[in-house]
């Protein structure tokens, strides 16, 4: 492991060097004439007088702002993908619902638009492919390659395992990188135009973050020319509004042949560019809702349209409680759905900064055996992807079960990173029997996966005491006065934390996606 | 010159800090130096920098070795007479000479309370009083033989009894580099982080050939390189000064602590600058922002608490003022008050 020393002199060298070395930052816009037909169409329906605010049509305009956004940023691991299919049958769907309801002139276009769509989707997802993958190949080292949200992060992932991509690219959706001073990456790769990001007000620090750390030597936007704007063409002026940037990198901007810059549009609002109309939950930076999610879940509410959802099985989370006697705020551990009171204060995870960080401290802790950790995980969980590969997770699932795992149903989530161990030991060791290992190889693989468990623990402990350590007085105040408080430890890997009043706890089991569990969700749920 | 760094992290080794450390050395170098002269007025500086790690440290390094060389002092000489003209709360430096076959240099700082001793003509002895807590005497005679300078620093100042290895024979001990440097009272920055993390930063082992000719060695660690001194106050001498974010003091206690004895505040990092830009001790202080752009969460907080807090002053040309060219990565903008 090279030292911290060492670790930022790599930022400040990749920061030099992407001055140093000409086209270092990258523009890449490419030509997408069907692409740009359906944004010209796109754009008509929504130009026309016609009232798309009407709720009888907002889910038929929430799908139109889907396809537009998708169409031009979405890897998918096939060119078409169930997300098209699924997406053009909603589409479908919603104009049969509201047929009658529409003008026949907007009905004949979005027939139209269908009947395009189902024709030139394909095309449109296959250029940006291949222009994602020509960004890929144009460097030897390591990929970072960061889509604007995590529904695109998963897809993306997709890609990347088709494409045999696994070891070069790394795929982190914008608002869950951290800067891993760890990791030498050669390219940051953007499937999307500057302005996707900055377009959105708490993505910008994201985007600065990435762009303005020396995280890699090298930057490349890709994107579609139809969605290119004039902030793209002055980087420089709009990553920091209100400051001059000095000694950037120059950026190369490459467009097609036809493209006229001086022609280029202003950027449109935000409302006309991405699919969540609002950008972020009113009260801070949280990711929303995505369906789609195999993980049984109940929802402690938060706030006004906030969740934190926890298992359903789940037998504790965190709670910041005042302790009289030890004149302290301290953090405790309750049942979510027996001991949960209104008004308590959990403590929810905004995002996976929290685990990153927590996962940092460990290995520090650890010294020389977290990477013998990280190669046994390796090991293992690539065995358990590979079963899953083969025989596919119902199988893999009714194995388990055959062979005793009792949580077998938690086998997908397994090969998570994150996931150190299933939770039963015994589940464990015999998980590994079954993939094969032998007695004494799987004893060390348990044993590192305990160690790293105990780190983390460790680790846990430490940040909850921060947290409470890093209130200042009118913090404290905003806690007596039961108001919910956004805390982000520097200390911790900028690990952030709502500390929040408890509303109520919902009863229905609700399906999340494993990388929402336990984060800080903005989205409608009965409690 | 090389300066090499070595992390506290058990098996860490030796490596050469980039351009970027000496970098920010020299800022610190460059800060100092401005800062003494009567027609510099940039009062407010923001430090856009990739990670934080060793930047406030680094200044502090400068900052120290500026200070060293231009001998800035905050300590007055008086004589043993004038200790009766001296109000109560005055900080009087005592530099007593080393008794026979004695190792030790005694250097003390204490707090005047009163005189007790009758005023004459020739006076000899003094008996004062001395604010003290816990077990200190309250009582201490300064005997005119035995001490080998008197000196008065503001109110505020830290007390304490500090021990340095005595000169050699024939030496003042003003003459003597490395008690120059571990004696020097001229407060520079005030540095406001987290203190776990500013320790463990402080405690890097640094290597740099030139302090061998003030320190007799090349190899110390950055919060002896930087004179960072902390609340318990282990040296006699005061140039850097480490506070941890919930320390900030009342605008009441300001102007006798020691944050308000220093030339510059230091933010150090976003939670510091975030926290305590707004603060109304601060608005006609010396500022400077150390903001980490690796950090986007609370990148924008930090960003905001600083800038608002430049509305009503004149952007000004850091880098040109301060003869500095950031590494690249790094953003510089200074405002000034004239």
């Amino acid at each position: 492991m090279t030292n911290l020393v060492e670790q930022v002199n790599r930022l400040y060298l990749n920061a030099a060097e992407a001055v140093a070395v000409p086209k270092s930052w990258k523009i890449d816009f490419y030509s997408s004439p069907k692409g740009t037909e359906l944004a010209t169409q796109l754009a008509e329906l929504r130009r026309s007088s016609f009232d798309w605010q009407d709720a009888t049509f907002s889910n038929l305009a929430i799908a139109l702002n889907v396809i537009k956004t998708y169409s031009r940023c979405l890897l998918a691991g096939e060119p078409m993908g169930d997300f098209w299919t699924n997406e053009l049958s909603a589409l479908e769907s919603e104009i049969f619902a509201t047929r009658n309801y529409l003008p026949a002139s907007q009905l004949a276009s979005l027939e139209q638009l269908l009947s395009f769509l189902r024709q030139n989707i394909e095309e449109i997802a296959r250029l940006q492919s291949e222009s994602i993958r020509a960004a890929v190949d144009a460097v030897d080292g390591r990929v970072l390659l960061v889509p604007e949200t995590a529904r695109l992060r998963h897809k993306a992932d997709d890609w990347v395992a088709s494409h045999g991509l696994s070891d070069k690219v790394t795929v982190h959706s914008l608002r869950d990188v951290r800067i891993q001073l760890f990791e030498p990456f050669e390219l940051t790769l953007f499937p999307s135009s500057p302005s996707a990001y900055l377009n959105r007000e708490q993505f910008a620090s994201h985007l600065r973050a990435l762009l303005l750390t020396g995280i890699t030597p090298k930057a490349t936007f890709v994107s579609p020319d139809w969605f290119m704007f004039n902030r793209d063409l002055q980087l420089d002026r709009h990553l920091m509004p209100g400051f001059e940037l000095a000694n950037l990198p120059p950026v190369e901007i490459s467009t097609p042949l036809h493209v006229d810059i001086s022609l280029v549009p202003e950027a449109p609002t935000p409302s006309d560019v991405f699919e969540d109309w609002i950008p972020r939950h009113a009260s801070g930076d949280y990711a929303t809702y995505e369906s789609g999610g195999d993980q049984s879940c109940r929802v402690i509410a938060i706030g006004e349209e906030l969740v934190f959802p926890v298992e359903a099985d789940s037998k504790k989370v965190s709670v910041f409680e005042f302790n009289e006697k030890a004149d302290a705020w301290q953090i405790v551990f309750k049942n979510p759905f027996k001991d949960l009171h209104p008004g308590d204060y959990l403590v929810a995870c905004v995002d996976r900064s929290e685990s990153q960080a927590l996962r940092e401290r460990a290995a520090k802790d650890m010294g020389d055996d977290f990477h013998r950790y990280v190669s046994s995980q390796i090991h293992w969980k690539g065995l358990l992807k590979a079963k899953i590969a083969q025989l596919g997770i119902s199988t893999v699932e009714a194995e388990l079960k055959g062979a005793g795992v009792e949580k077998y149903s938690r086998a997908r989530n397994w090969v998570d990173e994150e996931q150190i161990d299933p939770l039963l030991n015994r589940d464990f060791e015999v998980l590994l029997h079954w993939l094969g290992l032998g007695k004494s190889e799987a004893k060390l693989v348990m044993e590192l996966a305990k160690s790293m468990d105990g780190a983390r623990i460790q680790a846990g402990r430490n940040a909850g005491n921060a947290i409470a350590q890093s209130l200042d007085e009118q913090e404290l105040l905003a806690l007596d006065k039961g108001q919910a408080l956004e805390v982000t430890l520097e200390d911790h890997g900028d690990a952030t934390y709502l500390l929040a009043p408890i509303m109520g706890v919902g009863d229905d089991v609700i399906m999340f996606r494993s990388s929402q569990v336990r984060r800080v969700v903005a989205g409608k749920f009965e409690v | 010159m090389k300066i090499e760094l070595k992390p506290i992290a058990p098996g860490s080794d030796w490596v050469e800090a980039g351009a970027w450390f000496k970098s920010f050395v020299n800022l610190g170098v460059q800060l100092a130096e401005a800062t003494a002269s009567p027609n510099f007025h940039i009062n407010k500086i923001l430090v856009a920098c990739p990670k934080r790690e060793f930047v406030s440290a680094a200044l502090a390094f400068g900052y120290s070795i500026q200070k060293f060389r231009s001998g800035q002092t905050l300590l007055k000489n008086v004589e043993l007479e004038a200790v009766f003209d001296l109000e109560t709360g005055q900080i009087l430096r005592i530099e007593r000479k080393p008794g026979l076959g004695s190792s030790d240099l005694h250097i003390q700082d204490v707090a005047l309370e009163s005189v007790t001793s009758a005023n004459s003509s020739e006076v000899t002895s003094v008996r004062i009083t001395i604010q003290a807590n816990g077990s200190q005497t309250p009582f201490m005679v300064l005997e005119r033989s035995r001490i080998a300078s008197l000196s008065v620093l503001p109110m505020g100042f830290p007390t304490g009894l500090h021990k340095l290895p005595v000169p050699p024979a024939g030496k003042l001990s003003q003459e003597v580099p490395a008690i120059r440097w571990n004696s020097q009272a001229s407060p520079g920055l005030v540095i406001y982080g987290e203190v776990d993390y500013f320790r463990e930063q402080a405690s890097t082992g640094v290597r740099y050939a030139p302090m061998q000719a003030v320190l007799g060695t090349s190899e110390t660690i950055l919060e002896d390189m930087g004179r960072i001194d902390y609340a318990e106050n282990k040296f006699p001498h005061f140039v850097n000064l480490f506070e941890p974010v919930n320390s900030f003091p009342k605008l009441s206690d300001w102007p006798h602590s020691l944050p308000g004895l220093c030339e510059w505040v230091v933010l150090d990092g976003n939670r510091a600058s975030t926290k305590l830009s707004a603060k109304e001790a601060l608005i006609d202080r010396r500022v400077l922002s150390i903001v980490e752009m690796g950090i986007p969460r609370s990148q924008g907080k930090a960003l905001a608490a600083f800038t608002e807090q430049t509305a009503n002053l004149k952007r000004v040309d850091a880098s040109t003022l301060l003869a500095w060219t950031p590494p690249a990565g790094v953003q510089i903008w200074a405002w000034s008050n004239k």
